[in-house]
């Protein structure tokens, strides 16, 4: 990309010209009334390997402010934790973390 | 059903399931009912259908199209190969692992449908379906699949006894 003959001095782009700005994904799990409780836990336990005191904090959250985070990080990734979420039967959604 | 274990994790670490006669056949009933729905040509309104695949795009309609695209099938290959593992392990005895999780997750998609056909609320209990045979006892089936999902967690998260 920078060979040996490229100019000193070069004007830079501003930034927002050449790349999206950097804002992370997040992926949302909402509340629902059908999945159990002890069934979300273990869900988060086992995608995304949190210990279960941390499994449950999300869960919880879900369960009483109606939704949570429960990871963030690129588009793509973001996209596989969704879709395994939904294999997993839960309500799940991704954005970006405006 | 209470106190008596439907499933438990064995020292080799396989899974012995110990469910009647009746169990079994309404689990092999229910798969293939749930199956029937998931393979229609026509596609279903059903609103069970659309709670088991839900948008992954609330935000952006196009980029919605998009992850559909790139996903929709595979997660409903997805179900139904649950589904088969869940209606051979209706005829088994003891489960792998695998079988397990599969069944865990065979077993919560049918809540799913069922849940979002009665419209259950968190605490909705016998009583709220008493003036129709016919809910009453789909939401005793329902009832019996939460109890029976519980079974399969508790028996993945037990260390090998």
């Amino acid at each position: 990309m920078s060979g040996g003959l490229a100019p000193v001095e070069v004007q830079r782009p501003r930034s927002e010209e050449v790349v999206e700005p950097d804002i992370p994904w997040i992926v949302i799990v909402w509340n629902d009334p059908i999945n159990l409780m002890s069934y979300v836990t273990w869900v988060f336990q086992k995608l995304f390997g949190y210990p279960k005191a941390k499994a449950e904090k999300l869960m919880w959250d879900v369960h009483t402010k109606g939704k949570a985070v429960v990871a963030s990080g690129e588009k793509e990734q973001c996209e596989i934790h969704v879709s395994a979420l939904h294999g997993y039967g839960l309500w799940a959604t991704m954005q970006k973390d405006r | 059903m209470a106190g008596r274990l439907a499933i438990r994790r064995r020292a080799d670490g396989t899974f012995g399931w110990k469910l009647t006669k009746n169990e079994r056949e309404v689990l092999t009933h229910l798969a293939k009912d749930f199956r029937a729905l998931l393979t229609a040509e026509t596609p279903s309104s059903d609103p069970s259908l659309q709670r088991l695949f839900p948008p992954a795009r609330t935000d952006d309609p196009v980029e919605e199209l998009e992850y559909e695209r790139k996903v929709g099938d595979s997660l409903l290959a997805t179900k139904l190969e649950q589904l088969t593992i869940l209606e051979r392990c209706a005829a088994s005895r003891v489960l792998s692992e695998e079988d397990v999780l599969a069944c865990m997750r065979a077993v919560n998609d049918l809540r799913l449908v069922l849940g979002t056909r009665l419209d259950v609320r968190e605490d909705s209990d016998p009583a709220d379906f008493a003036g129709d045979p016919e809910r009453r006892s789909t939401f005793e089936l329902y009832a019996y699949l939460s109890w029976l999902l519980e079974s399969l967690i508790e028996a993945m998260s037990a260390s090998g006894a």
